[in-house]
């Protein structure tokens, strides 16, 4: 580890004692590091330097959580991971420092704060945004099929709001104007159950700039409940 | 008329200096022989023809020389000849010996008078609306009102009265009644906050009139321009709904539809009324072409009206088994054919109305209903109860008409026919019945509305707002479809702050 050796002419009120914290916890911040990088290489790819889905799986059964769980996609985000099934070094670097976790142990600590963290809602929308690009894993791509859209929602609002997702899902699996689904219109699902009382959907205004796909929605349950 | 001599000024000073000398010599008591009637009407006319002859006779300097020498007239000569003339009336009833001539030439020299008071009075009242507050200005008013019709009654010129009193009305209190009532100190309002009970009742008294008339002019002012507002208001908001309305033409389509039900329907007008009275005489002229039933057919013209769906003109009776309705589509074409032979009618019945007298178990009510309900339940006057599927083979209808026509007979409020069995919707193995026990007061309390008018409207406004809602959705969805392209190519994107306000991106 290298030290900034240089120093300012005429400064001369850096106390020993600062000098020593500096040092420490520059000392520490690189061991920190270097377990962190550790762990990183323990489930890396020799070949690509990557953790990539293998990885990942023997990862999640290290931190004993299924490798569909949302908390992986949480950690994904803490990351700011590109490519969903790997984790770059410097992705990897950042989510666990954030964490403050440099064994397997501490992350699997870290979990429960994080899901605190992403739960607030000035980071869920974040979090829930980065679902959907998540997925959109050829370059240039827009959309996201039904399926994994289903999936997804179910995965990230199923457990605030079941019962609207529920409904969604099925909506969603038995329409057939829409084969995918775009960044808007996933918002819009979110914004839906985030806004509009349930069941009765009393506050939906059809005339509003809701997606179609959520008029369509409502109409639906609405001829279902009658 | 007689034309009146050219008086040279010389000539007419000298004369009027004569009578001034008089008049004074009898003010200041010297002994004078007080005026004959004849001089004081010989000065006062020579006075008056000299200011109002033409130009450049007429020696007025000023417009004020011609008041002015009335008013001097009247104040020197005029009042004091008063009493001699009222004297001379009285004698008149007395003696009857006065000159009759005379005396009437005098009267009518006080009706003239009377002329000037007009424009008397309108100079002074110009003076007094300036410098009086409204009280003074109005007990002014008033002496002077008064003072006319003394002087008026006294003539016994009654009509004369009317006339006058009217004319000093006029110039003292209508010409000014808005300054009057808006003098900010004295003015009507503060008469009202002061509460001077008197001075109001003499105002309102007098002015009750000309203050009516200002009410109702500056009235009529403001309702025409809150009308011009009030129309404005809603052209603007019709405009802006049109702007909001991506598929003009869609909207346009709507509404040329809607347009030509209401005209259609609308009895207070009456299209094509001259052919309608072509088709009365042919009727009478011709005995045997007799439907049976009263008619009314209208025509229209194919390019100016929406298109409709019509039965073919062949075979009217594949949807009309109606002994009565055939003979009528009949009778009509065969006129028709009279007045022109190249022109081919569709019958569209999906348009037409009838008026039923239906016998019911308590009393004969009187229907009126479309063409084709009219058919439907003209069936059941042969049979009592009829199937679903044998309705729809006698009338050769389509499934969803015929739902809809059965619906609107036997599921909404008035119930003309019973459905078996009694759901809410009309199903292929229904049965239907005449319901013997109709009757009008059969209505909901949706109905009852018509006796409160004021829910009656709002219903009718909801109503119509659902139904332009289901209308328009097609064209919302239309709109959002595109929006949603548009968002997908990155040309739009919604503010976060706002999601339902959209900026471009592109």
């Amino acid at each position: 580890m290298r030290r900034s050796v240089s120093r300012k002419t005429g400064q001369t009120n850096s106390t020993d004692a600062t000098d020593l914290f500096r040092s420490a916890s520059s000392k520490a911040s690189s061991k920190e590091m270097e377990r962190i990088d550790n762990l990183f290489y323990s489930y890396a790819n020799k070949s690509s330097g990557m953790i990539d889905p293998e990885g990942i799986e023997s990862l999640c059964s290290d931190i004993e959580v299924s490798h569909t769980d949302v908390r992986i996609l949480m950690l994904a985000w803490k990351m700011k991971a590109e490519k969903q099934g790997y984790f770059t070094l410097e992705e990897w670097r950042r989510g666990l420092k954030a964490l403050r976790a440099d064994t397997v142990n501490k992350l699997k600590k870290a979990l429960p704060d994080l899901e605190k963290e992403v739960k607030r809602p000035t980071n869920f929308q974040d979090f829930y945004a980065f679902a959907f690009r998540y997925c959109l894993t050829e370059e240039k791509q827009k959309s996201v099929d039904i399926e994994s859209v289903c999936e997804l929602l179910g995965l990230v609002l199923g457990s605030q709001y079941r019962a609207q997702v529920d409904y969604l899902i099925e909506y969603l699996k038995i329409q057939s104007d829409y084969k995918v689904i775009n960044m808007d219109q996933w918002m819009g699902f979110y914004r839906f159950c985030n806004e509009i009382s349930f069941p009765d959907f009393n506050n939906y205004d059809p005339n509003l700039a809701w997606p179609l796909v959520l008029d369509n929605f409502v109409e639906w349950m609405k001829a279902k409940q009658t | 008329m007689v034309q009146r001599r050219i008086i040279e000024f010389n000539e007419g000073w000298e004369y009027i200096q004569k009578g001034i000398r008089k008049l004074k010599r009898i003010l200041e008591g010297l002994r004078e022989p007080p005026f004959s009637s004849e001089e004081y009407m010989a000065l006062h006319i020579t006075i008056y023809n000299m200011c109002s002859q033409n130009i450049p006779n007429n020696n007025s300097g000023t417009s004020g020389f011609n008041e002015f020498g009335l008013a001097c007239f009247r104040d020197l000569v005029y009042d004091a000849l008063k009493h001699k003339a009222k004297d001379a009336v009285i004698d008149e009833r007395e003696r009857e010996q006065v000159d009759r001539a005379l005396l009437a030439n005098v009267l009518d020299i006080f009706v003239v008078m009377g002329k000037g008071e007009s424009s008397y009075y309108s100079r002074i009242s110009t003076n007094w609306v300036l410098k009086d507050p409204c009280p003074d200005y109005m007990r002014k008013a008033e002496e002077c009102l008064k003072k006319e019709r003394d002087r008026v009654s006294r003539y016994l010129q009654s009509n004369g009265e009317e006339k006058l009193v009217e004319k000093v009305q006029h110039e003292l209190l209508v010409v000014y009644a808005t300054q009057l009532l808006e003098k900010e100190q004295s003015g009507c309002g503060a008469l009202f906050r002061g509460n001077k009970v008197d001075d109001l009742s003499r105002m309102l008294g007098t002015v009750a009139d000309a203050f009516r008339q200002h009410v109702t002019a500056a009235g009529t002012v403001l309702v025409q321009q809150a009308e011009d507002a009030a129309k404005n208001k809603q052209e603007q908001k019709v405009v802006k709904v049109l702007v909001y309305i991506s598929d003009k033409d869609l909207f346009a389509e709507f509404y040329r539809k809607k347009l030509a039900r209401r005209l259609l329907f609308d009895r207070s007008r009456t299209l094509a009324r001259k052919s309608q009275t072509g088709f009365e005489k042919y009727l009478r002229y011709n005995k045997n072409a007799h439907a049976g039933i009263d008619l009314s057919v209208t025509v229209l013209a194919t390019g100016f009206w929406p298109s409709y769906k019509s039965s073919d003109l062949n075979r009217p009776s594949q949807m009309i088994k109606c002994i009565e309705m055939i003979k009528c589509v009949e009778v009509f074409k065969r006129f028709y054919e009279t007045k022109t032979k190249h022109r081919k009618l569709s019958w569209i019945y999906s348009l037409g109305q009838c008026h039923i007298n239906a016998k019911f178990e308590l009393k004969n009510i009187e229907l009126i209903i479309s063409t084709y309900q009219a058919a439907i339940l003209d069936l059941f006057n042969a049979s009592n109860r009829l199937s679903y599927s044998q309705v729809i083979t006698q009338l050769n209808l389509t499934h969803d008409d015929l739902v809809r026509l059965l619906h609107s007979l036997s599921i909404l409020d008035y119930k003309i026919l019973i459905k078996e069995p009694d759901t809410k919707s009309i199903s292929r193995s229904d049965y239907f019945e005449l319901n013997s026990k109709f009757t009008d007061r059969m209505r909901g309390s949706r109905s009852l509305s018509h006796h409160r008018k004021v829910l009656g409207h709002q219903q009718l406004v909801s109503e119509c707002v659902e139904l332009l809602g289901r209308m328009f959705k097609p064209a919302v969805k239309a709109f959002k479809k595109r929006i949603e392209g548009l968002i997908s190519q990155d040309y739009l994107g919604r503010y976060p702050e706002n999601p339902n306000t959209f900026k471009c991106l592109a």
